[in-house]
């Protein structure tokens, strides 16, 4: 299309991922199918090695080439790496593109003939080569970043990322609760050094409330999430406090006139040091009002809505335990019977009992048990299948604590596996035998509350080969610990996937592990898996070294991917189209914003007479790259966004088989297709379309349904099948039901259309899947 | 409502009074139970062989007629459920069928009485039927082998259906740890101390929990809680006197039938003191 003169020389470059693709698909053939006059075609061990990327280079530079495919693992791993190489080597990176056939072939497809996966795989590559040879050069925009970050969460991950930032960054911290902390300020003594958790983290409380650089807001959550990477326009919902933390001086008046006992300060330590109310206790008499010396309390404060805006957002929400009442055979709630976290809080600067371990009847208990994995590591679907990681070693700190307390109490301790991996740990482990505490290695199987406030516990003991039951005072369950609620509704209004395990997904499990899939969104602390202090320290200071190196370099890239617009009535179908108000009309003809605009595409099909095309995403660079990869044998095609791409990378890391008819197309989101893009699938071959997305932008999402109906209506001549769907990141394995499913029902729509063509006349095409 | 009725030994033997209330409610109810012809025992918890035991219920099953089985044992109802398991091995299948006069093809739905009141009937039916709602507490006693190792009614380790039924009734089921438990009935004859000490669990622990009787859904469990209850209090020397009721008295009795009609006048446990509480 552009830049017709010139030839293109594409190089094609196949990586056998030390066996991981050539073991599977036949490289040599495919070299053999795909080359041709304008068309190199290259094999190498590791693409990604230094060697890989040098014969690249080398190409390049020696003018061999001028364009590059790629074919190896996914672009999310090695995109940036291989265009930066190219770009240094004087080529538009752009015109470098990653085909995947790792995870979306070799990977997947293992269990299928040979010949069906290399069919799928050369499809996919002279698709891609078609696409190479009509795509244009294009240069990323720019955008101005705001250098103010908002961190969420103001636990130990959330104030050490505050902290770590907020000397060269302009920090604002939320936190849901009335208090800083987290979880953290309820815990006692913390292992493996039995020092004290809020002698630790108060001075680090302090610091957050009295440094310049941070603005804290307590009793807040967001709200709404507007504007792009790099430039979010964020509504904050505060909750009323009703007493006013500047004028509070926590002289504690307020509480002795209270004749409900409503005003209180959460614990002695608290930051910010400032009382509240409890409505639901308060009886509006006024006497606190009238008491307080700096008029510091509002009986009327109402929740608040402001609005602020930042540049980048460190997500650190943290975690909360598992209700452990749905493990019917434990009886949870019941008196004596506690969770971990109610025992750290007793221990702990959160007291109620003056930090004193006591049974419900307030006398210290003689036998205390702590059952792990209440509801972790549990694949029957009712509980969670991850392990807590904590509590083996946290249930030993507290059995330390029950024998330091008294000496001659007994502590026992069920467990599955003892995992004490870690630093120091296992001298923990060592040193918690040595204190006399009593190992029971096998799943307790049921709870029984008796009538005189004990509690039977019936087990099994692995070790010995027998069942036992012994009576205790006091059972603490080490709770399955999950993401804190209202992680999901968060991470969607900020465009970030989830595991299946609910946890935010890293960018890269090992390599980038507190950055998101969005590039201006960081992660740190237990949102991204249960862990330890240490721990969350640690990524606290690596997100917060990851936000300062994003708002450093003052800019954002933005893909320019962008609408063109290349004819124009003046209608302004696609400026009411437009869900960000990119689009204007300005002397009777559409202008965009390219700062405002995401890509997204809507625009495309709303435009009565086709006069906007996406760039690299037209109509006719799209039919090119399908005709080629449909040419040789026929398939499903499936138009997929960035976030259904991720769920099907995570399928090809779970090794999930799925039907090697089918053919990813991946496209910045599927609302660029009309049905000039989808018949051309139908006419060259396709057995069936499927549009799969799995964003969590609503303003795309609730328009998908409309999209679904008009393509359905307007490719109806072709009667082959066409679907949508909506996958969410994690749910790969949904993914790959339906891929399945479909591809079957495509296949055996196909067989029966093919025969009855022969048998009618001579069909034009031949089916022979 | 009409069902194919498997009655099973008890209700012909030890159960008389379960018999004789089942039959005075399931009529009034409007739940038609036509007794199978000539079937036979199920083989209990005592017949090794599974093929055997498979057979044995495979013969009952094959003579329903297309209903739907009701049994009022908790004991044959397991036995129905897992020979209808059993029987999707197909070598397995054929061999029984090879023993049976009427082959079976495995497509007979066992289902316990307490299913059919609370489910097939429904509670919001039965609440109608209620004349005098019963201000007593009740544990709701399921025993071990009516909801595992699964049914499709109700939960294997919490059930609820008889606690719903005894509200339904009036009156308040206790909070009852053991609703699962094994009463120690069947190995009563080749451990009686075992056995003892296993119904000695469930009847403290229901004597604590304040309650005025125990409901029972089995004749085996009946057997063994009530009539076995003063070797339980003689051995371990405590005192229980813990009235042990079928669900089906316990619903004829809010129902407003005489106590009499449900063999109420046949336990060993007397169960007066509880009629009157009951009544009034």
């Amino acid at each position: 299309m552009v830049d017709n003169e010139k030839p293109k020389n594409i190089g094609v470059y196949l990586c056998r991922c030390g066996g991981n693709i050539s073991d599977v698909v036949d490289l040599q053939s495919i070299t053999e199918s795909v080359k041709g006059e304008n068309v190199t075609v290259n094999i190498q061990d590791y693409l990604c090695s230094s060697a890989g990327q040098e014969k690249i280079k080398s190409d390049i530079e020696k003018g061999k080439i001028d364009r590059v495919v790629i074919g190896s693992c996914s672009p999310k791993l090695h995109l940036e790496t291989f265009r930066s190489m190219v770009k240094g080597a004087g080529v538009n990176p752009n015109l470098l593109e990653i085909t995947n056939i790792r995870e979306q072939a070799s990977w997947v497809h293992d269990k299928e003939g040979k010949d069906s996966v290399n069919s799928k795989v050369r499809g996919l590559i002279k698709g891609a080569v078609a696409r190479m040879s009509s795509i244009e050069p294009l240069v990323p925009l720019e955008k101005k970043l705001v250098d103010r970050t908002l961190v969420v969460g103001g636990g130990i991950a959330g104030i050490t990322t505050a902290l770590e930032l907020a000397d060269d960054h302009e920090v604002i911290l939320i936190e849901k609760q009335p208090y800083l902390g987290g979880h953290m300020i309820g815990l006692s003594k913390t292992f493996p050094t039995l020092d004290c958790s809020q002698c630790i983290l108060t001075p680090k409380m302090v610091a957050v409330h009295n440094h310049p650089g941070i603005t804290m807001h307590t009793q807040t959550e967001v709200a709404d999430v507007a504007g792009s990477p790099g430039d979010y326009s964020i509504t904050l919902k505060h909750s009323p406090r009703y007493v006013d933390i500047k004028k509070c001086i926590s002289c504690g008046a307020c509480t002795r006139k209270c004749p409900a006992g409503a005003i209180f300060l959460p614990f002695a330590q608290t930051v910010p040091q400032a009382y509240m109310i409890d409505m639901s206790k308060c009886d509006r008499c006024g006497a606190c009002v009238k008491i307080c010396p700096r008029d510091a309390v509002n009986l009327d404060a109402k929740e608040e809505i402001t609005t602020i805006s930042v540049g980048a957002v460190a997500i650190a929400t943290g975690f909360e335990p598992i209700d452990p009442s749905f493990i019917e055979e434990y009886n949870y709630p019941s008196p004596n019977l506690l969770t971990a976290i109610e025992f750290e809080e007793m221990l702990s600067a959160k007291s109620k009992t003056g930090m004193r371990l006591q049974k419900a009847d307030a006398s210290f208990p003689e036998r205390v048990a702590f059952v792990l994995c209440a509801g972790s590591r549990d694949f029957t679907g009712k509980g969670r299948k991850h392990c807590s990681k904590v509590c083996c070693i946290y249930s030993q700190k507290q059995a330390q604590l029950v024998k330091k307390m008294k000496p001659e109490a007994e502590a026992w301790i069920f467990y599955i596996d003892m995992r004490s991996a870690g630093r120091r740990f296992e001298e923990f482990y060592h040193h918690t035998q040595e204190k006399g505490v009593n190992y029971v290695r096998g799943k307790v199987a049921e709870i029984i509350p008796k009538q005189d406030g004990t509690l039977m516990v019936q087990y099994e003991d692995t070790n010995l080969g027998r069942k036992g039951r012994e009576i205790f005072d006091i059972v603490v369950l080490c709770p399955a610990l999950i993401p804190s609620a209202g992680t999901k509704e968060l991470a969607d209004r900020l465009g970030v996937p989830l595991g299946d395990d609910g946890f935010i997904e890293e960018k890269h499990v090992k390599l980038d592990p507190v950055n998101t899939l969005n590039q201006a969104v960081f992660a740190a602390g237990c949102v991204l898996g249960p862990k330890d202090i240490h721990d969350s320290v640690t990524e606290g200071v690596s997100a917060a070294h990851k936000v300062s190196q994003f708002l450093g370099k003052g800019m954002i890239l933005i893909p320019p991917e962008k609408p063109m617009i290349l004819e124009c009535n003046g209608c302004g179908d696609c400026v009411k189209a437009c869900p960000y108000n990119a689009l204007t009309l300005s002397g009777g003809k559409a202008m965009l914003s390219p700062l405002a605009c995401t890509g997204c595409g809507i625009c495309v099909p709303a435009c009565p007479i086709k006069g906007i095309e996406i760039r690299n995403f037209t109509r006719s660079q799209l039919k090119a790259q399908l005709k080629a990869m449909l040419e040789d044998a026929p398939g499903v095609v499936v138009f997929i966004d960035p976030y259904a791409y991720a769920a099907a990378d995570i399928a090809g890391v779970n090794r999930k088989q799925y039907s090697s008819l089918v053919r990813f197309i991946s496209l910045p989101s599927i609302h660029v297709l009309d049905a000039d893009v989808v018949n051309a699938a139908f006419e060259y071959g396709a057995t069936g379309v499927m549009l799969i997305e799995g964003t969590t932008d609503e303003k795309l999402a609730s328009r998908s349904d409309d999209l679904y109906k008009t393509l359905k209506k307007d490719t109806r001549k072709h009667k082959k099948p066409l679907r949508y769907s909506h996958i969410e990141t994690a749910q790969y394995e949904k993914l790959t039901d339906l891929l399945n499913v479909f591809a079957s029902q495509a296949g055996a729509k196909a067989e029966k259309r093919s025969r009855k063509e022969k048998g009618e006349e001579k069909g034009e095409e031949t089916m022979d899947a | 409502m009409k069902y194919s009725y498997y009655p099973g030994c008890a209700q012909h033997g030890t159960a008389v009074d379960y018999r004789m209330s089942v039959e005075a409610v399931m009529s009034r109810l409007g739940i038609e139970l036509e007794e199978i012809k000539n079937w036979n025992c199920c083989g209990a918890l005592h017949v090794d062989d599974r093929s055997t035991r498979v057979a044995l219920s495979a013969r009952t099953l094959a003579a329903t007629k297309g209903l739907d089985v009701a049994t009022p044992c908790n004991l044959c109802y397991s036995n129905l459920m897992r020979a209808n398991t059993a029987l999707e091995d197909s070598d397995l299948k054929n061999r029984v069928n090879g023993a049976l006069v009427i082959k079976y093809e495995g497509n007979a739905k066992p289902k316990h009485l307490l299913e059919v009141v609370v489910k097939d009937l429904g509670l919001a039916k039965l609440v109608e039927q209620v004349k005098k709602p019963l201000k007593i507490k009740a544990v709701p006693y399921y025993g071990c082998l009516l909801t595992r190792p699964e049914n499709k009614f109700d939960s294997p380790e919490n059930p609820g259906s008889l606690d719903n039924l005894i509200s339904t009734l009036g009156a308040e089921p206790v909070k009852y740890y053991y609703k699962t438990k094994c009463c120690g009935g069947p190995i009563l004859i080749t451990n009686e101390n075992l056995a003892l000490e296993l119904a000695k669990d469930l009847l403290v622990m229901a004597k604590d929990s304040g309650a005025d009787c125990m409901v029972v859904t089995c004749p085996m469990c009946h057997l063994q809680l009530d009539a076995k209850q003063k070797a339980v209090e003689a051995k371990f020397n405590i005192k229980i006197d813990m009235p042990i009721i079928y669900f089906t008295q316990l619903i004829g009795l809010a129902m407003g039938i005489a106590p009499a009609e449900l063999g109420l006048d046949k336990h060993l446990v007397p169960t007066d003191k509880f009629i009157s509480k009951a009544g009034r």
